[in-house]
């Protein structure tokens, strides 16, 4: 076996790439494959927390870079979910910041690499959660990345944070990012109030890969720790399981939400912009 | 360089003038003859077919030998290879003919820009010394963009847009330039964003007009050089920079024009001491500075800033134009608000009476 790397990451902090995350992860488990979720937000983990497997951790990815911990010793297994593990990040909530950035600083980009390796001989996936920014943090996500998917919600300012991104991707010659495009509401596109797929992906150039709706069904699977994508009911599950088959080489059409805007108004926020 | 030098002069010449391409620039070797005949046959070596569109732009090391040098015999020669579109950068073995070479850079100059501030440079250029063998000043790198005039000033002139930074040192470490300021040299080159450019004209005169970077150089303009006819593209330079590319420190070969192969991103900026033609889009949020004029094969949305030395004469141009900001040499004008959506294959945006004004383009010359 030898996993594919997958780093999820975004620029701007809070458009959804820890939901993104774990819904993948869960995606890809249900198919049958296996899948390390590993929490490189160092300091900020809370990919436990959206997996439901927080009260399970014993060790962390800086013990098991430090040398406190095996790797299989650190690893949690969802018991939902057998193929599906989770390597967390390092809890530092009731520390202090200075704390939390010594941590940060404490792995780099050759440790993760060498993690990954290590990962790889177990997994089919390792699906990396970045965390914001442009820091070390966001250097060790993409180091062992062999695909790299690039969150953003249909705000001007995600979109630049994720056009930087992309930028510095280039930069570190990785391959070319998709976009996912996240928190997308049909109502507002058609009002055109909100910008529109064809809008962002004419800033940014590169694939769509996705697009998840807003859901409120997310707010509730977060805080009951199971992730949209175990029930493919709701839109934003049925939106993360697509992601997953086309992740996995499928051809799965980006189905149009409800209805697309008409015409006129989307002419109308081109002149606004 | 080297290769494509190498191969150049691959075929050995029997003469007493000898070639070597090294990545400092091209060293050439004199033997002995008169003066004169080793000129007349210096030019028939460079005019060879094939060889005299890789000397372009180069920049020449020279070895006298055994011969004493002096200010007309470097006269003639700087003014034979201004011709060629090539600098003479170094004497290598004769220190006297090397001091009387710095004092000219230096002169030529400080005459061209009297007391030009540019970004934040001064802090890397080399000291006047420069002049020493292993770092040629600055000044003397990027001569091609000179127009074939040939004349030594024409070649300095042309170099003085590019090094405006060792000029101002130097003239003002020989204290012959009245009011030479030196930059606030405090801003790292790697992040030229506009913020670092109000300060480089802090303390001049506010004039009428917005005071956009560099507004102090206003009246300094005429020195600079004019526009090349034509764009010379033998030796363009390709990039594939990391997230920033800055040149405009930068001692090394610099030819007229830098060709960047794809998208400029946000927060990335492009700075270079000539045109600039960029193949793809410039994203909001990006950067883009030149001396000379800029081209967008692409739409542009991000900052962009033509003739950055103060050349009110600069363009830019793009398939669709529509900056954040624009600044064309002292100006700098912002986009409207709203734009109505453009017919012509391009745009152009230049300085006409005060202001910048955005046309269309149809075809013809730019
Ligand atoms: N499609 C969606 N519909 C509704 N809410 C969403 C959606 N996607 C994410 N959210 C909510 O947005 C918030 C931020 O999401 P998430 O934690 O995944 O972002 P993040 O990019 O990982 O943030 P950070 O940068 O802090 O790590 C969460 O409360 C999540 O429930
Ligand atoms: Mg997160």
């Amino acid at each position: 076996m030898s996993a594919r790397v997958i780093t999820i990451t975004s620029g701007k902090g809070g458009v959804g790439k820890t939901t993104t995350t774990a819904n993948l992860g869960v995606a890809l488990a249900r198919r049958g494959y296996h899948v390390a979720c590993v929490d490189a937000d160092i300091g900020l983990r809370n990919l436990d927390v959206v997996l439901g497997l927080e009260n399970r951790i014993v060790y962390d990815l800086v013990d098991v870079v430090e040398g406190r911990a095996r790797l299989r010793q650190a690893l949690v297994r969802d018991k939902r979910l057998p193929e599906l593990q989770l390597l967390p990040a390092a809890q530092t909530r009731d520390k202090n910041a200075v704390n939390e950035k010594q941590m940060m600083r404490a792995v780099n980009e050759k440790q993760m690499m060498r993690l990954c390796d290590d990962l790889r001989q177990q997994t089919d996936f390792i699906l990396i959660d970045s965390p914001a920014g442009i820091e070390q943090g966001f250097k060790n996500a993409i180091a062992p990345a062999d695909q790299v998917l690039i969150v953003t919600t249909p705000e001007m300012s995600a979109v630049r944070d994720a056009d930087r991104i992309i930028g510095l991707l280039q930069a570190a010659e990785k391959a070319p990012p998709q976009l996912i495009l996240n928190r997308l509401r049909p109502s507002m596109v058609k009002r055109g109030d909100m910008l529109d797929t064809p809008d962002v992906l004419e800033i940014l150039a590169i694939d769509l890969i996705g697009i998840v709706p807003e859901d409120e069904a997310i707010i509730s699977a977060t805080n009951n720790g199971m992730p949209v994508a175990f029930d493919g009911r709701t839109s934003s599950g049925k939106a993360f399981v697509r992601l997953a088959q086309r992740l996995l080489g499928e051809r799965v059409p980006i189905p149009p939400l409800d209805e697309s805007p008409r015409f006129v108004d989307r002419f109308a926020k081109l002149l606004r912009r | 360089m080297e290769e494509i030098l190498g191969e150049a002069l691959a075929n050995p010449l029997n003469s007493c003038i000898s070639f070597k391409g090294t990545r400092e620039g091209l060293h050439i070797s004199l033997g002995e003859g008169a003066w004169q005949d080793l000129l007349k046959e210096l030019a028939v070596q460079l005019d060879r077919p094939g060889v005299q569109s890789f000397f372009r732009g180069a920049r020449v090391l020279l070895e006298t030998g055994n011969r004493a040098i002096g200010v007309s015999e470097l006269e003639e020669l700087i003014g034979m290879l201004a011709e060629r579109q090539m600098t003479l950068s170094t004497v290598l073995d004769d220190p006297e003919a090397q001091n009387v070479l710095a004092k000219m850079q230096a002169s030529a100059e400080g005459q061209a820009v009297p007391s030009a501030a540019p970004q934040a440079a001064a802090s890397e250029a080399p000291p006047a010394a420069a002049a020493s063998e292993a770092s040629p000043p600055a000044a003397t790198e990027g001569p091609a963009a000179a127009p074939s005039e040939g004349a030594p000033a024409a070649a300095t002139e042309g170099a003085a847009a590019d090094s405006t930074a060792s000029a101002t040192k130097s003239s003002a470490e020989s204290g012959s330039a009245a009011g030479a300021e030196h930059t606030p040299g405090s801003s790292p080159p790697s992040e030229p964003t506009p913020a670092a450019d109000p300060s480089a004209a802090a303390g001049a005169t506010p004039e009428d007009q917005v005071p956009g970077p560099g507004a102090d150089k206003e009246t300094k303009t005429t020195a600079l050089p004019p526009p090349p006819e034509y764009l010379p593209m033998e030796h363009p330079r390709n990039v594939t920079p990391p997230v920033s590319f800055d040149d405009s420190e930068s001692k090394n070969d610099s030819s007229p024009a830098l060709i960047f192969r794809r998208s400029v991103r946000s927060g990335q900026t492009l700075k270079h001491k000539g045109t600039i033609v960029i193949l793809g889009d410039v994203h909001p949020g990006a950067v883009v500075i030149a001396e000379g004029d800029v081209f967008v094969w692409g739409r542009l949305r991000g900052l962009v800033h033509a003739g950055a030395a103060g050349n009110n004469s600069a363009t830019v141009s793009a398939l669709t134009l529509a900056p954040t900001q624009l600044r064309i040499g002292t100006h700098i004008a912002r986009a409207p608000d709203q734009r109505t959506q453009h017919t012509s294959p391009a745009e152009i945006a230049r300085v006409r009476g005060n202001q910048i004004v955005l046309e269309p383009w149809n075809g013809g010359r730019i």
